[in-house]
Order: structure tokens, then C-alpha cells, then sequence
């Protein structure tokens, strides 16, 4: 017994021993080591990151996604603790897209602790990264911007940078609605990594969604003919833009050449600029309209008040001559407008006087941007009566001398298709599901003097017109031919090359329901816009109409 | 007479630890002494012999003195002896409970229960007794099984966290994926692909599709004579009226479409 009592003792003994050396070293970590053990677990096991917002997308007048933001990752590596670089580069080459040699330098440069490897891949990639468990190598979420339509509207959409933030057109417009809130989240997780609890410190907020007046199948249509007139024509570039005149919603507004917004870096300044409201150009012809509507609405002329025309009409310092040979003959302003002679505008021009005609230009919207909320959009050049020149009133009156935007002049005619009234052309009908107001617009013309060049415009794609190869059968059409002489940058006079060739018209003519431009940058081969654009007009009309549930008479 | 085993062992062992033994017999006397306690309790009631409560120590040298002696049992001075000793352990009530008038606010009945509670019988009775353990092991599991729980529906969280991202993830990569299906330009190339052609410019007609007219257009489609029903005409005509098959080149009903 009393041996087993020695047992029991020593037993006990023992036991309070390593009670005392337990609780000796747990009062140790909990006070000396307590600071550095109590961050260094914190930093193991809780991790505060950010949760990265997506933008709002961007959807069409349908709800088609033009674009959308998904989960992406950056890859970043510390240099310093990589034990391989050339092994490293060798496995994330092909998993990120490019060559061994081009992330060599930066896995291997241990002079730096943090390098970003590549930016915005997509999340499965930052999967599979994560599956390699490579030391060295981590992984930031964030979000990418996709355009899953890929080309379509891409100089309109504009695209995102790799901080998130939109760099041109509507992405750069409304960056501040469609950019949202990031997140903070907390996450602690248990020895094997797996999340034991997961806190927001600030709830993500997603950016507001845009719907846009664009109709993505007219978009594509619309892209679908300037791709045609391009491969035709070779010219330097094109835009054409699609509107609803009754309410200024642009329905298709397309650039040649395209852009493909998911990789802008490929394209040349000059294919991302959006043509539509950042190009400005000498109109031409089509600018004869509004010279003819408001001396019609100032009563200086008629719809058949008879006008002498010469073969050349002197001006100034400047010759104005029709572009086809003529004699000298006698033209009603209907038959002015629709054969497009440039001494009948220049006339009806000074007729009016530079002071109502300066009046009207502006009225129409001319020398100020649309407000479309295009970023980049241009104001056009319009001189004040005052720095006229003698020849510039009959210069301006047959649409040179001045500088406008194809928008502009989208705008201009929208005030002739819609019986008088201005509507600015509008891109965005709603954002974060509220709808824009859109009660815009004044009052430039009466509807009787908007009557009368809708029905004169009628004539240009009639019997003699100078688009008459552009009327469909069956639908009710009115529009404009263009041929601008560019100027030579070299010379500063006009050039004899370089053209820019235009056609803007609508349908039905009595009761406009679409309104079309085509704008075609110095095409090659044929010149005129009735035999460059009016086509290409043609083409756009004859698919819209009958979607827009516009049947032939 | 020989002394019990019970005593000859406890007189071997130090006060601090009581033989198994010793131990026994300690509780035997225990449990002989609860078993009488009721009809004790219910003895000294009728004699209103209930008074306070005696400190332990004093209760157990109250037991010893009911050793059980030679001859019959005096059965009335044993009864009465053992009841003393039961009611010095548990009382039958709190000895001056504090009473509040039947309106009082419950805030401050529930006070008072508080305040009553370490008085009451059943409190003494479960501390007097072993059931205290089991309670209090069960408690701790209890604590113990609440923190698993809370830590594993914080894994849950965590991992239903992971889920709805995973799910957004997908969400938003099928909804670019639907957009870029339905381009027309892509529907286009792939009809050329497939050998279709254009319609001449000016030619195409858009008509507005209502829910059961692809059914009806279906049912209009006849097929060629011999030819078989395909999946997709047979998917479309399930729950149509029985179409007439008829020789000749398939059709379609004008009116339709």
C-alpha cells in the first residue's frame, strides 16, 4: 500500500508540475508575447480586404448588355521571396496570355517587393493561378469591363481603364454614376484557411445602370452598311447616326473604322475618336436647308418664288458656280433646294441678310454643342456677322465657310423633321432605373415652314434629284445630298481631292419617324453624297423602317 | 459488538481523505436519512417543529446520535430525531421571503425571485444533491456545442459568401455571353455559314411575335412527303392539334408568319 501511495504522490506531483509549467508558459504568450503574437495571428488569420464594386452596366434601349463588369484578378508578385523566376514565368506565361520573356524582368528583379504582373485577367485565371499555391505570387480582386458586343458602338461606349475609371465616351460621360462604392470585408479563417467568420466593414455598392436610346440590332445594321461603304469607297473614315426626330433618341450611332472596345490599345487615334460629335466639317449642300427654312419663316421667299440664276454668281472675292454645267436659268427655291444649286442658296442667302441668316444658323443649333453628353463634343465654328467678309453670307448660305458636327446637323434636321421644334439629340434615357426627362426643346420654325422643306426635300430623292437612285419603293423619303470640298492644311484653300460626301434625310416625309446622316470622309473613287452616302442611307432606311414597324405605302 | 467496517476504515484515514469505504457508509446514511425525509418533513409540520436551518456539521452529529441500539426501535424518538435532522438541511420555505402586493411591477418581481432563489428548497436540494454536476456538465457541453455551432454557421456564412460571388461571377459572365449570342451580326455570318442568303435590301418584313404563335407555325409546317418530323418541329408541335401529314413539298400557311 504504501508503495502504491509513493506512486500516486509522484504521479501528482508530476501532474502539478506540468500544471505549473502550462499555466507559467500560458501567462508567458499572454503577457510578454502578447502584442507580437496577437498581430501576428491577426495577420494570419484575419484578412481585411477590399471588395471591389462593378460599374453599372450599360444596356441598350432593350436591355441588351453593351456592357458589363465581371469578377477579374491582378497578379502581383514579390520578387524578393521567388525562389524561381524562369520556372515561374514559364507556368503563368501561357495561363496569362503572353511569353516568359516578357514577365521574366519582373519576377526576377528583386530590387522591388511588389509588382504588378498582370492587370484585370479574368477570374478563372486567378483560379488556376491560386491552384499553382506559388509563394511570391498573390491575387487582388477587382473587376474588369467587358463588351460582350465586342465592336458595336465601341468609340460611342468609350472603354475603362486599369483603375476602374472610364477614360472616353460614355464610359468617361458618366463614370461618376456608373463608377460604385468598394466594399471592406473582414474575413477570419481557421488553421486549414477556410472562412470562420466573415464581416462587411462597408457594404459594396454596385454603380448605377444606364440604359441608352441605342438599339443594339439598328446599331448593328447601321455598322453593318458604313462596313460596306468602307470596303467600297476606301475613304478615311465614316459615321452615321440613326435618330427618332420625334424625341431627339439617338437609336444608332456608328463610326468606320470600327473599334473594338474590349481592346482599344490596337486602334489608331484617329478610329477612337467618335466622328458623331468630336469631327467637325464644312457641310455643303445639306446646310441649304436651313438657309431656305428661315428665309421662308423670315417671309423674304417662297416655296415658288422664282430666282434667276447665272452660270457663275461673284461674291466677294469668290466665285460660287453650280457642281453641274448649267446655262443661265430660272429656279423656283423648291427646285434651288432639291437640284442643289449654289448660286439659288447663295442668293436666297444674301436675300435674307447676314444678320436673320447669322440668326437662323444659330437658332438651329449651329456654333454650340447639342448636349448630347458626349465627351469631346466639338461646338463647330460659325462666325458673328461682324467678321463676315463680303463673300461669307454667300459662302455660309451654301454650307461652306462654317464648321459643324454631323450631331448638329442630326439635331438641325430633327427641328425640319419634327414640324419646327429642336429637340437636343439625347443618348441616356435612364440611369439607376429612373427615367431622364426629356421635355427638351424649343420652337426654331412654324410647322407650315417645316411642312414646306420636308416637301421640298422630297424632291432631292424624286425625278431628277440629286439622289434619286436612293429612294426605296414604297416608302415616303426626304433628304439632302452633301459634297464638301475639304481644305488643304498644307495650301489653307480648298482642296480638289479631298471631299466629304453626306447625305441626312427621314421617312416617312409628311410624318418623320427616323432620321438618318451618313457622313463619309474623303471617300475614293466617287465623290458626290449622292453616290457615296445616299446609298448607304438607302440601305439604312430600308432595314429600319420596316423594323421600327414602319411598313411600305 | 464489532464496530462497523465502515468506522474501522474511516478511523484509518486522514480528514482530508476519506476511505472509499468510509465514503460509502457516508452516504448510505445520506440516502437513509432523504428517504425518511418526506414523512419527517410531514411529522414535524404536524408538531410545527420547524424552525431554521442548522449548519451540516451539526446535522451529522445529530445522525450519529441515532446509532442504531440493541433491542426494539423507538420508533416516535427516532422519527422526530431524523426529522430535526432533515430540516435542518432543506427548508421547506424561504424562512422571511420578501412579498410584494399583487400589482407590483414584474421588473421587480422577478428581483425578488432573484433575490429568493439561493433560499429556495429546490436550490438547495439540487446543490445537496449530485444533480448539480449533470447540470453543470451539461451546461458547459451546452456552451461548448453553442460555440461549434456558431462557428460553423460562420464557416457557412463564409462559405454561402463564397457561393453568392461565385454565383454573380457566373451571372454576369452568362449575361455577356447571352448578348454577345444574340448579335445580329454574329446570327448573320453564322446563316451565311449555314448557307443562307440575304434578302435583297428593301425586302425584309419584321413582324411581332406573340406567346403560341411559334406553336401555330408549327402546326402549319407540313412536312415533305416521306421526309421525317424532326426534334425540333416535334418539340414545337407537343401539346398542338394533330397535324395532317399530305404529300407534296413542305408549306407553310401564308396567314402565319
Amino acid at each position: 500500500m504504501r508503495r502504491l501511495d509513493t506512486r500516486i504522490r509522484t504521479i501528482f506531483v508530476a501532474l502539478a508540475a506540468l500544471f505549473v509549467f502550462a499555466g507559467a508558459r500560458a501567462g508567458y504568450l499572454g503577457t510578454v508575447r502578447a502584442d507580437a503574437l496577437g498581430t501576428e495571428a491577426s495577420s494570419q488569420q484575419a484578412i481585411t480586404s477590399k471588395v471591389p464594386a462593378p460599374r453599372g452596366d450599360i444596356t441598350d434601349r432593350n436591355g441588351t448588355e453593351l456592357a458589363v463588369s465581371e469578377a477579374a484578378v491582378d497578379v502581383v508578385a514579390n520578387p524578393m521571396i521567388i525562389k524561381s523566376p524562369a520556372d515561374l514565368a514559364a507556368k503563368l506565361a501561357p495561363l496569362l496570355g503572353s511569353q516568359p520573356e516578357e514577365l521574366l524582368p519582373k519576377l526576377s528583379d528583386r530590387s522591388r517587393g511588389f509588382v504588378y504582373i498582370a492587370r484585370r485577367m479574368p477570374a478563372e485565371v486567378g483560379d488556376r493561378i491560386k491552384a499553382m499555391h506559388q509563394t511570391g505570387l498573390s491575387l487582388e480582386q477587382t473587376m474588369r469591363r467587358s463588351y460582350p458586343r465586342g465592336q458595336q458602338a465601341g468609340q460611342l461606349l468609350g472603354f475603362v481603364g486599369n483603375e476602374g475609371k472610364g477614360l472616353s465616351g460614355l464610359e468617361y460621360a458618366w463614370n461618376s454614376e456608373l463608377q460604385g462604392t468598394d466594399g471592406q470585408r473582414t474575413t477570419v479563417s481557421d488553421a486549414l484557411g477556410r472562412p470562420i467568420n466573415v464581416a462587411d466593414n462597408a457594404m459594396v455598392q454596385k454603380g448605377r445602370d444606364i440604359r441608352l436610346t441605342i438599339d443594339a440590332p439598328l446599331q448593328d445594321e447601321v455598322e453593318r452598311v458604313l462596313e460596306g461603304v468602307g470596303r467600297v469607297y476606301q475613304p478615311k473614315g465614316a459615321t452615321a447616326v440613326a435618330v427618332d426626330p420625334r424625341t431627339g433618341d439617338i437609336l444608332a450611332l456608328a463610326n468606320w473604322p470600327a473599334v473594338n472596345a474590349n481592346d482599344v490599345g490596337s486602334a489608331s487615334a484617329y478610329a477612337q475618336l467618335n466622328r458623331a460629335s468630336g469631327f467637325t466639317y464644312e457641310p455643303g449642300s445639306t446646310f441649304k436647308s436651313f438657309t431656305i427654312s428661315g428665309a421662308l419663316q423670315d417671309r423674304v421667299v417662297t416655296p415658288d418664288t422664282q430666282f434667276d440664276l447665272p452660270v457663275e454668281l461673284q461674291v466677294g472675292d469668290k466665285t460660287i458656280h453650280d457642281a453641274e454645267d448649267r446655262g443661265p436659268e430660272t429656279l423656283p427655291v423648291k427646285e434651288i433646294l432639291s437640284k442643289s444649286s449654289n448660286v439659288g442658296a447663295a442668293k436666297i442667302g444674301m436675300r435674307t441678310g447676314a444678320k436673320r441668316f447669322d440668326h437662323w444658323v444659330r437658332e438651329f443649333g449651329f456654333g454650340s454643342p447639342t448636349g448630347s453628353g458626349l465627351p469631346g463634343e466639338e461646338a463647330g465654328i460659325v462666325l458673328t456677322p461682324e467678321h463676315y467678309s463680303d463673300a461669307t453670307l454667300g459662302n455660309m448660305a451654301m454650307g461652306q465657310g462654317l464648321a459643324v458636327t454631323p450631331l448638329q446637323m442630326i439635331q438641325a434636321y430633327g427641328a425640319i423633321a419634327n414640324g419646327g421644334i429642336l429637340k437636343p439629340p439625347r443618348l441616356v434615357s435612364e440611369v439607376g432605373g429612373k427615367q431622364l426627362d426629356n421635355s427638351g426643346g424649343h420652337r426654331v420654325i412654324s410647322p407650315q415652314t417645316a411642312a414646306s422643306v420636308r416637301e421640298m426635300l422630297k424632291g432631292v430623292l424624286g425625278e431628277g434629284g440629286t439622289a434619286s437612285s436612293a429612294a426605296i419603293p414604297g416608302f415616303d423619303l426626304a433628304g439632302k445630298t452633301g459634297t464638301a470640298q475639304k481644305v488643304d492644311p498644307q495650301t489653307g484653300t480648298y482642296s480638289d481631292s479631298k471631299y466629304i460626301a453626306s447625305f441626312i434625310g427621314f421617312a416617312p416625309a409628311s410624318k418623320p419617324k427616323l432620321l438618318v446622316a451618313v457622313v463619309v470622309d474623303e471617300p475614293t473613287g466617287e465623290i458626290y453624297g449622292g453616290q457615296v452616302a445616299a446609298p448607304a442611307f438607302s440601305r439604312i432606311m430600308a432595314w429600319a423602317l420596316p423594323y421600327l414597324g414602319i411598313n411600305p405605302q | 459488538m464489532t464496530p462497523p467496517r465502515a468506522s474501522t476504515a474511516a478511523g484509518r484515514l486522514t480528514a482530508s481523505m476519506p476511505s472509499p469505504a468510509a465514503a460509502r457508509s457516508e452516504r448510505s446514511a445520506r440516502r437513509s436519512s432523504q428517504a425518511s425525509l418526506g414523512a419527517n418533513r410531514r411529522d414535524a409540520s404536524a408538531v410545527g417543529q420547524y424552525t431554521e436551518t442548522k449548519p451540516m456539521r451539526q446535522a451529522t452529529g445529530a445522525r450519529r446520535m441515532q446509532r442504531r441500539i440493541s433491542g426494539p426501535a423507538a420508533a416516535g424518538r427516532a422519527a422526530v430525531g431524523s426529522a430535526q435532522a432533515a430540516v435542518a438541511y432543506i427548508p421547506e420555505s424561504i424562512p422571511n421571503p420578501v412579498r410584494l402586493p399583487a400589482g407590483a411591477p414584474i421588473g421587480r418581481k422577478l428581483a425578488v425571485v432573484v433575490r429568493n432563489a439561493p433560499d429556495l428548497a429546490i436550490t438547495h436540494r439540487i446543490a445537496k444533491g449530485r444533480t448539480w454536476i449533470g447540470l453543470l456538465a451539461a451546461a458547459l457541453i451546452g456552451i461548448v456545442f453553442l460555440q461549434v455551432m456558431l462557428l460553423d454557421m460562420n464557416s457557412g456564412i463564409g462559405r454561402d459568401i463564397g457561393a453568392v460571388t461565385q454565383l454573380q461571377r457566373d451571372n454576369a459572365e452568362l449575361r455577356s455571353e447571352v448578348s454577345s449570342l444574340g448579335s445580329d451580326r454574329r446570327i448573320v455570318a453564322e446563316a451565311q455559314r449555314m448557307g443562307f442568303v440575304e434578302p435583297p435590301v428593301g425586302s425584309s418584313r419584321f413582324t411581332s411575335v406573340t406567346s403560341g404563335d411559334a406553336e401555330r407555325a408549327a402546326t402549319a409546317v407540313v412536312p415533305a412527303a416521306g421526309g421525317p418530323d424532326g426534334p425540333v418541329l416535334r418539340s414545337l408541335k407537343s401539346g398542338a392539334t394533330p397535324v395532317s401529314v399530305t404529300q407534296g413539298s413542305a408549306s407553310v400557311n401564308p396567314g402565319i408568319g
